[in-house]
Parts: C-alpha cells; structure tokens; sequence
C-alpha cells in the first residue's frame, strides 16, 4: 500500500507552538472583528485567510488543512451575518491546496509564501464571488482593480504576520 | 472499496467537508433559516476575549490621552480658558447692561413723577482738579442746557450746570466748597444754606440754635435759591451739633456723588410741597360739641333754621356774623372786595333795633348762600 503523492521535499521540520496557533486564530478572528471598529481601511486584510495558508503550509497534511481551513472558516462565518458555511467551504479548499502544495513545492521560502498568498487571496475572491451567485444567487460584482490590489496588500500583510509567527515555531 | 478510500483518503474528506457544509447552506438557504447555535457557540467563546481587547483597548487609549499624550489637553485648556475668559467678560458687559436698564428705568419713572420738565444726561467724566467737585455730562448747551440749570437724581439733588458747552458740560455738585444751595429741614421747617464741605459731604449753616434738628431728620431744597425748586430731596443730616453762633449741621447727600451715572437737568423747575408723611408732634385737642342753636335772635338777628340737604348752615357767631354781613351786602347791592378804598360801605345797621323797639324798616329776606363764607 503506497501513499496517493509521496512528499518531493524533505518532511516537516517545524511547526507553530499549539498555544500559539490558538492565539493566532483567535486573535486573527478577533482582529478582524475588532479592527474595523478603529478604522473603515482595516477589513482590507483578509486575517483568518493569512492564518489558514500559514498552517496549512507548516502541516503539510491535506486532511489537517482542510479541518484547519473549515474550522477557521466556520468561524468567521459565525461572526459574520452571512450564512454558516459559505467561507467554511472556501477556506477548507484554501486550506486543502495549501496543505497539497508542501508536498510537491518548498514553501519554507518566504518570497514563496508570499506569492502563495497572492495567488490565493485571488481565488479566495473568485470562488467567493462564484458561491455567492450560484449557491446564493446574489448579484456580487467581481471588482477586478480592487481585489488585485487588496491582493497585493494582503501579501505585505502576510509578510509581516509570517515574519513575526515564525518566531513561534518549534523544531520537530 | 477499502484500497479506493485509502487512496483517495484526502479528497474524500475534502468532499465530505464539502458536502457538508453545502448542506448546511442549503439548509439555510431553502428554509430562510438560521444555524443560530453555531454562531452562539462562536459568539460565547469570542465575546469575553473581544470584552477584554476592548477594555484593554479602552485603558491604553485613555491612559494614552490623559497622561501621556496631553497635547490635545493643553490646547483644550488653553480654549477653555479663552472661552471662560470671554465669557466672563460677555457676562459682565450683561450685568451692566441690566444694572443700566434698571437705573434708566428708575429715572424716568422719576422724571415723569416730578412736575418739572427735566432732561436726561449720563455722567461722562469728573474733572481734572482734584480739589473740585465736579463731572461731566454728556449733554451741552445743542440739547438747551445753560449754567445755573439744576442737576438732580431721584435719589436727591446732586449740582448745577456751570458751564455748558455745545456737546457737553460741567456741572458743579453739591460737595464742592464753592456750591451753595437753599434748605429747608423737614420737621423743623427752619431754612439754611447748604454748602460743600470738599469730600462727599456738605453742611448746613445759618440754622438758629433754638432750632431742635436731629440726625437722620431729611433736608429738601426751599427754592430759594432760583436753581432748585421746592421739596427735593437733598439728603439726610448725619451729625447736629450747636455751634458758636449757628447749628453746625452735616449732611450725608441723598445722590450717590461719587458714583453719578446717569442724572437729570432741570430745565423748568416747578416748585412742589414738602412731603406731608412726616410725623408731626400734635398734642391731643379736647373740643367741646357745638353749641344748640338759639331758637330767637341775638344781636345780629335771627339764626337760620338748620335745613335738610347740603345748605350752609352757620355754626359759629362768627359765620353767623359773616352771614349776616353778606346778607345786608346782597340787600344793597354791595359786592364785598369790590370798589375803591373810600367808597361807601353798605348799611351794617340796616334792620337792626335795639332790644324792646320795632325795628324802622324791615330787611328784604336775605337768599341761602351757595358758598361758604369767605369774605
């Protein structure tokens, strides 16, 4: 009996402190709650999003990111007035390929998570947008300009959120 | 089936996950209705740590901005104070305002209670010399004032105009040396001239020792001095004293003088009498009932009968004796008051006789007098 993908890259090295993680999704959750509170410019960043590509690529399981992704989605969708499940099955697959992508890419290169997120943020948008007309046959509006450019501020996020989670990580 | 699961492990979950939450969206989309235990779960656990950020928040913001960031404070302060200052400055300038108000209304229910034509003016300035007692009003001779015009207030009289320039002028007041003004003294009705003693005090002088004054007895002006008219007030004596020759007499101006604001020129005086709610010393006066009238005559003749209604009737001899006179006048034709000094008196025997004899011609009946007797 073989494994469906064998790992390309070496195996998991490191990963974030259990408590940390805790509080980085708590904390991710409440942020994103809390901030726009102070300021109308601070739901540009997607935190739960950051969050769940970040340990989905330190786990390198798809089963682990995707219960990351959904757990973390269902989250969200509680504090928000949307219906339960529409983030959950998004970040469940963010989480998923994230998890897929370690074990055929070496994403312990910054540089490389951050276009990661790039990419990621954007299919976040799309199937966001996807699900919203054809599960819930809402009227969304796929703003092109906008969702690159909150792309792009969303991987200066991560550089930073990353940069300063890393300080957390215990060697295996 | 077993090898199929293991292989595909991953993305069955991943359907299954799937699957699941579609599910649940149906659930919610189809019945319109809520997973609220979801989000109550999710709520509960959330909500004591956003309590905590938030009062955390809510701390450092305010330990920030009250002690540690004051600069907005300091510029607040410093407004604050602005705004205390031009307030306090608005609220003053509104006292005087009212205080104003209050004072002008007082002193034209004053002007319209006195029968003197008088003319408002306000006080713009005291003079130069310190030694001299005198201001400046805001009225000069373009509004008809002239010097020798008396300057007043309701609470008493306070100078004259000494000069009067086309804008403005200079009234001399009462506590000044050179002023001089006739007095009369309330009770005792003696008379004297009130002259200034340099402060914000005047005296009395030329009232007679056997005059009894009193402090605190009300001192009005006499007319006698052709400046003010009779019977306004001039002040109050604050000390009575005998002197050499004279009472020494002080009196306390009944006019605030050191703090005149608004007074009232005298431009027609008219005099008016002296208050009559003072209390006089009147001894109680026993009189005796009328005497009943006589029912014959007696030397000036018959008396008239008492009649009903509002005719005169004489009740001294006296009126009796002045109704007999102007009877004899009427019977004459002599009008009393009339006539040159030397002219022929009426006939005051006409009628008369002597006690025991008919009298010669008999008097026509004399009319009832509308009028007392006034002869």
């Amino acid at each position: 009996m073989q494994a469906a993908v064998r790992p390309l890259i070496e195996a998991e090295t490191s990963r974030l402190a259990p408590w940390a993680a805790v509080a980085a999704v708590v904390g991710a959750l409440l942020l994103q709650a809390y901030l726009p509170l102070l300021s109308s410019y601070a739901n540009v960043a997607d935190l739960p999003l950051l969050l769940t590509v970040y340990l989905a690529l330190l786990r390198r399981n798809p089963v682990t990111g995707l219960s990351l992704g959904m757990g973390i989605g269902l989250a969200q969708d509680s504090l928000s007035h949307g219906p339960v499940g529409l983030y959950g099955i998004i970040k469940t697959v963010i989480g998923y390929i994230c998890s897929s992508l370690t074990l055929v890419l070496a994403v312990e290169s910054l540089a490389t998570r951050i276009v990661l997120v790039y990419g990621l943020y954007l299919f976040h948008q799309a199937l966001f947008w996807l699900l919203q007309r054809v599960l819930l046959s809402q009227s969304a509006v796929f703003a092109w300009r906008r969702t690159l450019l909150l792309a792009g501020v969303n991987s200066l996020a991560a550089l930073l959120i990353y940069r300063f989670l890393d300080r957390f990580r215990e060697r295996t | 089936m077993e090898t199929f699961l293991a292989r595909y492990r991953n993305v069955t979950v991943l359907a299954l996950a799937l699957f699941a939450q579609l599910l649940l969206l149906g659930y919610q989309v189809q019945g319109r209705q809520d997973v609220p235990l979801i989000r109550i779960w999710a709520v509960t656990a959330i909500t004591p740590v956003a309590r905590l950020l938030h009062g955390t928040q809510q701390l450092a913001s305010s330990l920030w901005s009250r002690y540690i960031w004051l600069r907005e404070a300091g510029l607040e302060r410093e407004r604050l104070r602005a705004e205390l200052d031009r307030l306090k400055l608005e609220n003053q300038a509104l006292r005087n305002d009212l205080a104003t108000a209050g004072r002008l209304e007082v002193l034209a229910g004053y002007q319209q209670k006195i029968p003197s034509r008088t003319l408002a003016a306000s006080v713009i300035g005291a003079g130069a010399n310190p030694n001299a007692r005198v201001v400046f009003l805001d009225k000069g001779s373009g509004s008809g004032l002239r010097p020798g015009l008396g300057v007043i207030t309701p609470d008493g009289i306070v100078g004259k105009i000494q000069a009067a320039y086309p804008g403005a002028s200079l009234a001399l007041l009462i506590s000044d040396t050179q002023s001089a003004v006739g007095v009369v003294l309330e009770k005792s009705r003696a008379h004297g001239v009130l002259k200034g003693a340099g402060l914000h005090e005047a005296r009395i002088e030329y009232v007679g020792l056997e005059e009894k004054v009193a402090a605190g007895e009300k001192v009005y002006t006499s007319g006698e001095d052709r400046i003010f008219p009779k019977g306004l007030l001039v002040g109050t004596i604050s000390k009575a004293q005998p002197g050499r020759e004279f009472q020494d007499l002080r009196v306390q101006p009944g006019a605030r003088l050191n703090r005149l604001e608004e007074v009232l020129v005298i431009l027609e005086g008219v005099h008016q009498d002296l208050p009559e709610d003072l209390p006089r010393p009147q001894p109680p006066v026993t009189l005796l009932p009328a005497p009943p009238p006589e029912a014959g005559g007696d030397l000036l003749g018959p008396a008239k009968p008492a009649t009903s209604g509002s005719a005169y009737v004489p009740q001294t001899d006296a009126d009796r004796l002045a109704t007999r006179y102007r009877e004899l006048g009427q019977s004459q034709g002599h009008t009393f008051g009339h006539g040159l000094p030397g002219s022929k008196p009426p006939d005051f025997n006409q009628g008369w006789s002597p006690p025991g004899r008919p009298a010669p011609v008999k008097a026509p009946p004399a009319a009832p007098l509308p009028q007392p007797p006034g002869i």
